[in-house]
């Protein structure tokens, strides 16, 4: 074949046609995940006891009284639970080939497309802007305090780090509506912004965003950056007594240069694998931060969905978590192929 | 040593920007209702405000029933039943009750300036019907027509007298807007109606409503109503620093929490529209017991159940199953005082010893030698009631019976509860404007475990009392149909009556008054209660003159 021949002539060809077999391989692979993680999709929710019209009834009880004949219609409404369930994957494989949820049912009549995207920028601004951040600081941090440990900085950053990634978010969340919601009233407690303003790219609408967003996001930003801060940390110390990192202090390199071409290159590799799988963390939104702050992100539409036994929403919000998780993943393993040949070469 | 100062100090910096630009952005800042608005917690479930305004859709956003559509008539709950005129000033039964006239209001209009006429009351009859909408207010009729502008007749085929709460729960809407509209689907997002306010703003974080200059019935005085979304989590602290100044939410030791900091102006009523029982599962042993039934029934102390969690808000029930508060003018003589606060032990053994249990060594054992001992089944989520339940189950203990508190999904115990499987359950009932729904939601065959006949009860002889009941037009009739069953909640207790069970309201009088109390109870105050309650409510305040 041309392309043999073509290698042969330029030995630096086989390395990128390897890396091309590689990526083909992890595509199959993460195509046939995405398959069985939307076959699922479609399953789990069906095991839940429950369907979503008398978990409606059961919402709407000590209300107000409904008939035989009104519950009768709610039934008729909300689909029939009775219909074989095969014939409900086919339609749901049409449904998720045409990105056409359904109506949602805790939403009713609104579209699950509609309710997504409403919640969407929200928590894609948030919690995605707050996981980079974190990931950021907290890695950058952690290689500073790994790079150096036993130093004044990594003696007192690391305890604290600890301290912090131990809190449970909803606490600090709550310390924060208390202190600086109500007791300091310095930042707003609840939602994305003032409901006196009118949407727009307006100073007053911008500013009330962050100030809304101030309070959910350093809440997650805390957890998160102690939580990088200290994997990489743990994984910089390891690396840092590794031989080619003390070769290359002997060889006299620059510290900078030591401490982040070669020891935190390599440590940085499980941290980039762990902000992947985070992903999912992003699209799920913070359920918990969300909720205190009633925050309209999707995190609390999943909480919602499966509250209200919506099976629409619910699909559509776990497919995205698990299909983005799988995409980010492909990335990273993407990216590892390309930093690292070991991974490539365990495969070809 | 350098790269660690700069990570730090950026960290700081952004935080300090973040909380910079918060300060900054800011609104004035609680407290400040000014003199014609008010913010209202209506308790939004999520938190986004789904823009829904269909009357017809159960998911319809709050403050479309009310605020925005009306009713024809209520009546008050916390009175017996009294009627409330509202669109429709009277109404007449004729035809040994196949037929009832409706007048309503000449002076109704929608918030377009036209006439609100009887055509649009048939109109949203026959709209149900149709489309077999699920509106809870849905009910079987014959015929119904305007005869003139102001005046709607409906007819039936059998009496209709039990459907009056039905018939004036009826919601007009304006013809030309929903003619050929699918009322399944369509959300109405700018709203035609006839209340006294009309969308000013949508938000998904915050509904502002304004009141119309037009408004029929009266001058509204609250101009600006602004309904938020408050997290549960910082509800008290919004109402503590009267940024909220009428919520609907429950707040654990509310007199505690709320009222007591300002007493002047914090204020709290849970005015009793239903009540909490225990519902035994009658198709299981040894619930068929009715010894077994009144036994535990007669261990029970509701004084202390009253006090778990809101002391001081609720009381022992009625053992009718009626709030004798409320509902005292249905209760026959011999029971309004029917009540059970504390447990009688002495007489729940007696009870027991019919059953064949005796105590033994402290537990109550059968002629199986083994110890009476059953499940309450509650709601995961529910901690207040997970919480009464063990108190209840504590309670049990002392008369030597053993409870477990089983908590689990909703949707499960929604399915256990249809198919009978379950020994004992914990839930709500609410009253109506006579007897007659509350006793059959809860002692109807055909209600067995969907509504609030939880424990799939089953006697002829209440469904008899039942039948006679739905033909009685005349009060006393209906009072003396209901003292038979009464007696019958008390010789078989189907269900245990155990506590009043109260609409949380929190309001704050700094600002406005005229609020609903015990002693002036003209509606339930809660803003998630009837469409005329919470109306009412609001029309009736009047704002505090300052200085």
């Amino acid at each position: 074949m041309a392309a043999d021949e073509r290698v042969k002539d330029r030995p630096g060809r086989r390395v990128r046609l390897g890396a091309a077999r590689y990526f083909v391989q992890r595509l199959g692979f993460y195509l046939a995940a995405a398959w069985i993680a939307v076959t699922l999709n479609f399953l789990l929710p069906r095991l839940m006891p429950g369907d979503p019209a008398s978990a409606l009834i059961a919402q709407m009880q000590g209300r107000s009284a409904l008939s035989g004949e009104q519950i009768a219609s709610i039934y008729r409404l909300f689909g029939d639970p009775g219909e074989p369930l095969w014939s409900q994957y086919v339609t749901y494989l049409g449904q998720v080939a045409h990105l056409d949820f359904g109506l949602s049912v805790a939403f009713f009549p609104t579209p699950v497309w509609e309710v997504i995207s409403a919640g969407l920028p929200w928590t894609i601004g948030l919690v995605g802007i707050t996981a980079v951040l974190s990931f950021v600081i907290g890695t950058a941090g952690g290689i500073m305090a790994g790079g150096r440990a036993g130093s004044r900085t990594d003696s007192v950053a690391t305890p604290g780090a600890m301290f912090l990634n131990a809190l449970p978010t909803f606490w600090i969340a709550l310390l924060f509506v208390l202190v600086f919601g109500f007791q300091l009233a310095w930042l707003p407690t609840g939602g994305a912004y003032d409901g006196d303003l009118t949407p727009g790219f307006s100073a007053a609408f911008i500013g009330s965003v962050i100030s809304h967003a101030a309070l959910p996001a350093l809440t997650i930003a805390l957890g998160w950056s102690a939580t990088w801060f200290i994997g990489m940390r743990n994984m910089m110390i390891t690396t840092v007594s590794e031989d080619y990192v003390l070769l290359a202090r002997a060889k006299g390199l620059g510290r900078t240069r030591v401490m982040f071409r070669y020891a935190a290159r390599n440590a940085i590799l499980p941290s980039v694998a762990g902000f992947a799988i985070n992903i999912g963390n992003v699209v799920g939104g913070q359920l918990l931060v969300e909720a205190v702050f009633a925050y309209p992100g999707v995190g609390y539409l999943l909480y919602q969905s499966v509250a209200s036994v919506d099976y629409p929403l619910m699909q559509a919000l776990f497919l995205m978590v698990s299909l983005s998780v799988l995409a980010a993943n492909f990335l990273a393993d993407s990216v590892y192929g390309l930093i690292d040949p070991r991974a490539r070469e365990g495969r070809a | 040593m350098k790269w660690t100062r700069l990570g730090v100090t950026g960290a700081a910096a952004l935080a300090l920007a973040v909380t910079a630009a918060g300060c900054s952005a800011t609104p004035a800042g609680p407290g400040g209702s000014g003199s014609d608005s008010l913010t209202v917690n209506m308790g939004f479930s999520g938190n986004t405000i789904p823009r829904n305004f269909n009357p017809f859709s159960l998911k319809a956003s709050q403050g479309t029933f009310g605020f925005q559509y009306e009713p024809l008539f209520a009546f008050n709950t916390l009175q017996g039943g009294k009627f409330v005129p509202w669109l429709a000033t009277k109404y007449a039964w004729s035809d040994g009750g196949k037929k009832i006239t409706i007048d309503l209001d000449k002076r109704a209009n929608w918030s377009d300036g036209t006439k609100l006429t009887a055509k649009d009351v048939v109109f949203a009859l026959e709209y149900v019907t149709k489309q077999d909408l699920p509106v809870e207010w849905k009910f079987e009729y014959e015929k119904a027509k305007a005869t003139d502008d102001h005046t709607v007749e409906i007819t039936f085929d059998t009496p209709g007298y039990a459907r009056l709460r039905s018939i004036g729960s009826i919601r007009p809407v304006p013809e030309k807007v929903w003619k050929g509209k699918n009322g399944k689907t369509f959300t109405n997002p700018e709203p035609v109606a006839s209340g006294p306010y009309t969308l000013k703003r949508y938000a998904a974080q915050q509904l502002t409503f304004e009141a119309r200059d037009d408004y029929w019935k009266q001058k509204v005085p609250v101009k600006t109503l602004k309904a938020p979304v408050v997290a549960s989590s910082s509800e008290i602290g919004k109402l503590l620093s009267g940024e909220v100044e009428w919520s609907g939410g429950a707040v654990p030791d509310v007199k505690k929490s709320y009222v007591d900091k300002d007493p002047k102006n914090h204020h709290a009523w849970y005015p009793t529209y239903g009540g909490t029982y225990m519902f035994f599962n009658h198709k299981k042993a040894p619930f068929k017991d009715v010894h077994v039934r009144k036994g535990i029934s007669l261990a029970v102390n509701r004084s202390e159940l009253a006090d778990v969690g809101n002391p001081g808000m609720f009381e022992p029930l009625n053992l009718t199953g009626l709030d004798a508060k409320t509902q005292g003018k249905w209760i026959d003589a011999k029971y309004q005082d029917a009540a059970q606060p504390k447990p009688e032990l002495a007489a729940a053994g007696a009870e027991f010893a019919k059953a064949g249990y005796k105590k033994k060594d402290g537990k109550l054992v059968g002629k199986d030698g083994k110890q009476l001992s059953f499940k309450i089944l509650e709601v995961t989520e529910f901690a207040d009631a997970i919480q009464r339940d063990k108190v209840l189950a504590q309670q049990l203990k002392q008369a030597g019976i053993k409870v477990e508190v089983e908590p689990m999904a909703s949707a499960q115990l929604d399915t256990a509860r249809q198919e009978a499987k379950f020994d004992v359950l914990v839930g709500g009932a609410v009253f109506y404007n006579t007897p007659y729904n509350f006793y059959k939601d809860m002692l109807h065959s055909e209600n067995g475990g969907i509504w609030t006949n939880y424990g799939h009860y089953k006697s002829a002889k209440a469904d008899g009392i039942l039948k006679e009941m739905e033909r009685a037009g005349d009060d006393a009739t209906i009072k003396k149909l209901s003292a038979k069953l009464e007696k019958l909640m008390i010789d078989e207790v189907p269900a245990a009556p155990l506590i009043t069970n109260g609409a949380s309201t929190q309001y704050n009088s700094k600002n406005w008054t005229g609020w609903p109390d015990e002693k002036n109870p003209y509606a339930i105050p809660a803003p998630w209660a009837g469409p005329t309650d919470m109306v009412q409510t609001i029309l009736s305040l009047r704002p505090v003159k300052a200085g």
